[in-house]
């Protein structure tokens, strides 16, 4: 009697198991839930953080909001999932989550061997060091010696151990869960110096008790090249994804906006500007989203200039001669032909 | 996913902050001499915290029994308020709100003396130094032999009580000579323009972790031995003071040594629990297991499956092994039926 019992639990549990690998799609699933489940960072603001009314705002976040337009036409439906920087490769890996934005860069580690795809840059970042006024530092020759706070578990710990090591120099590192950890250690004192990418830097700045009395570094020790990631292995969803960004990109270059956009529609006479945004051609068909999907993305989330604009030029970065102009201005974002 | 262990043996992209027996330089040390880092501070907070939380339990415990109202006030007090919040947020409290607080920052450092330096980023205690070390170790031996003597002694009859005075006195005295004769030299760290140079470094993330959970784990552990203490028949204790046995003595003599067989079962637990919730360290940012193994070595080699593993068997490993401590001396402490 016992036996049976166990090998009945046994046989449910191997069912369980087995109906969650034996999975559809991505894309399938998504459409089936009616909800896209992003995973980001939730407390950096500018990329993702929750505004007034509760609503996740930030780059970052529009990915995710443009996906959810161009495959439900409603940018409204996604459910955000904050992880820390431990968990999200995981989250992402298990399934937890259907993409992850949330200012990850690119590496050969993560790419080949956390079971994850890297889609397209959307932002294009490089390390710095944030420090106090008071220690007269000019450039990180100037920290040799200094305690560092820094998140754990990102390509910030061995770019730093490079550089400081390439140039003699010695530091005591504090690693830290989540960004705004670093940033309380920062404010009560356990350390002088943040090392994090800049951008992230800049947004953590902002919520800081005495923003006046730091200062970011000119220095920058890597180049980090951020942007979305889905699972590996699904790559009609990768590319619903990616195309989802190029759609912002191509945007932005072929000057569509969410305030031109029902005019261009109509009256631009311009075969790419038809393409993008679903008049011409059957993209959307071809992707397996809705017909107008480039529409949508650029009405309901703008293009990627105005989603810069929105959410990382008020942290103090331009994006003008930086890497994140467009591939015709001396930046280096470039969306592939429609 | 991959699963390859020969990443233990290759060299870690990033530097281990607090590796106190260990000197581990960057671009030299391995992945297995991170989980060895990380394990060791684990258990260095783990092993002090039961040690301090035993203590201070034992103290809380009595002293919610005391006859003093204000005494047994306090000591409930104490027990629900720790006992009833979550330790995440207790670690917090006492890391960012108490202890960070209220230490001087790094250019303000509190000097103590010839023993060293304490500011927000720890305690820097001066090295101790000998010109005749072997000098030093006949002093360190010397002091174990008298130590393990007098220890012995302790249950010496009345009449020898003097012998045992002179002893003592005369290996004190004898010690002392020794480390005299050895020539102690202190090594002060040295307040540099980034950091303190120099001396044995005790983070503060370690004292704050460590305390949070003495104090937390010690609240259970009250509980523990005000129910054995209980459970000891109240006519020991009145038998006992007819005796004329002093409160202490009667608490030292009689109570005590029966409670304790109902003390150590629920304790082991809470030493158990200790060890689990040690891995809080990430929100401190101080280096144990979780922080540089789970946390940073699993991010930067991806190895999900190998990482999680080694760090489940170690938590296992190491619960079994105080549990069958414990459980040893459990069964010393039993009554033995004759």
């Amino acid at each position: 009697m016992k036996t049976w019992k166990s090998c009945a639990w046994l046989l449910g549990v191997t069912l369980m198991v087995a109906a969650g690998t034996a999975q559809a799609g991505t894309l399938e699933q998504v459409k089936a839930r009616g909800k896209l489940i992003c995973g980001t960072s939730g407390s950096t603001p500018g990329f993702s953080a929750p505004d007034n009314n509760g609503k996740m705002q930030g780059l970052d976040a529009d990915m995710c909001y443009a996906v959810a337009a161009a495959i439900f036409g409603d940018k409204g439906k996604v459910d955000f999932v904050p992880l820390t920087l431990v968990e999200r490769f995981t989250a992402l890996a298990a399934g937890e989550v259907d993409v992850l934005s949330r200012s990850s860069t690119n590496t050969l580690t993560r790419d080949a061997s956390l079971g994850i795809d890297f889609t397209y840059n959307t932002f294009i970042d490089g390390q710095g060091f944030l420090v106090r006024k008071s220690l007269n530092a000019k450039g990180v020759a100037d920290l040799d010696g200094a305690t560092i706070c820094m998140p754990s578990g990102t390509d910030t710990e061995p770019n730093l151990a490079a550089y400081f090591t390439k140039n003699k120099l010695t530091y005591k590192p504090v690693g830290f869960d989540t960004e705004p950890q670093v940033r309380e250690a920062f404010d009560a004192g356990a350390c002088d110096v943040i090392s994090s990418d800049k951008a992230i830097l800049a947004a953590m700045r902002t919520e800081l008790s005495k923003p006046d009395e730091v200062t970011i570094l000119p220095d920058t020790i890597s180049k980090e090249p951020n942007g979305p990631w889905v699972r590996q292995g699904d790559s009609e969803w990768a590319d619903v994804v990616r195309w989802s960004i190029y759609g912002m990109i191509a945007a932005d270059e072929l000057g569509v906006s969410s305030k031109n956009v029902d005019e261009m529609k109509t009256q631009s006479g311009n075969s790419p500007v038809l393409r993008l945004l679903g008049v011409e051609g059957e993209t959307g068909k071809l992707l397996k989203v809705q017909d107008d999907w480039g529409y949508q993305i650029v009405k309901q989330v703008g293009n990627y200039d105005e989603s810069y604009q929105r959410n990382v030029t008020p942290l103090g970065l331009p994006r003008e001669g930086t890497p994140n102009a467009l591939w015709n201005k001396g930046g280096v974002l470039l969306a592939p032909p429609l | 996913m991959l699963i390859d262990t020969s990443f233990l043996w290759s060299v870690a992209s990033f530097k281990v902050g607090f590796s106190p027996f260990a000197d581990l330089r960057l671009g030299e040390t391995r992945y297995w001499q991170v989980f060895v880092v990380g394990a060791g501070n684990t258990l260095i907070v783990v092993i002090a915290g039961i040690v301090s939380s035993t203590l201070l339990g034992v103290v809380i415990g009595v002293a919610r029994l005391s006859a003093n109202l204000l005494a047994r006030r306090l000591a409930s007090a104490y027990i629900e308020t720790f006992r009833n919040l979550p330790l995440l947020l207790q670690v917090f409290f006492w890391h960012f709100i108490v202890i960070l607080p209220t230490l001087p920052a790094r250019q303000q450092s509190l000097v103590l003396g010839p023993g060293g330096m304490l500011n927000r980023e720890g305690l820097f205690l001066s090295l101790l130094s000998f010109a005749h070390p072997s000098l030093a170790w006949a002093a360190v031996a010397l002091a174990a032999l008298a130590f393990v003597v007098l220890l012995g002694s302790g249950r010496a009859p009345d009449g020898s009580t003097r012998h045992v005075a002179v002893a003592c006195i005369v290996s004190l005295l004898a010690v002392a000579g020794l480390l005299w004769a050895a020539v102690p030299s202190f090594e002060p760290p040295q307040l540099a323009r980034m950091g303190v140079v120099g001396g044995f470094w005790i983070p503060i993330p370690l004292m704050s972790l460590w305390w949070a959970l003495t104090v937390s784990t010690a609240a259970f552990i009250a509980e523990a031995v005000r129910a054995g203490i209980i459970a000891v028949p109240a006519g020991q204790r009145e038998a006992s003071r007819s005796l004329g046995f002093t409160p202490f003595q009667s608490l030292k003599l009689i109570e005590l040594p029966q409670a304790l067989r109902i003390i150590i079962p629920p304790t082991i637990s809470q030493y158990l629990n200790l060890l689990k919730n040690s891995s809080l360290a990430v929100a401190v940012g101080y280096d144990d297991i979780v922080n540089i193994w789970m946390g940073a070595t699993l991010n930067q080699t991806g190895q999900a499956i190998i990482v999680i593993a080694v760090t489940m068997i170690f938590f296992t490993t190491f619960s079994l092994l105080t549990s069958l401590l414990m459980n040893m001396y459990n069964s010393r402490m039993q009554i033995r039926e004759r």
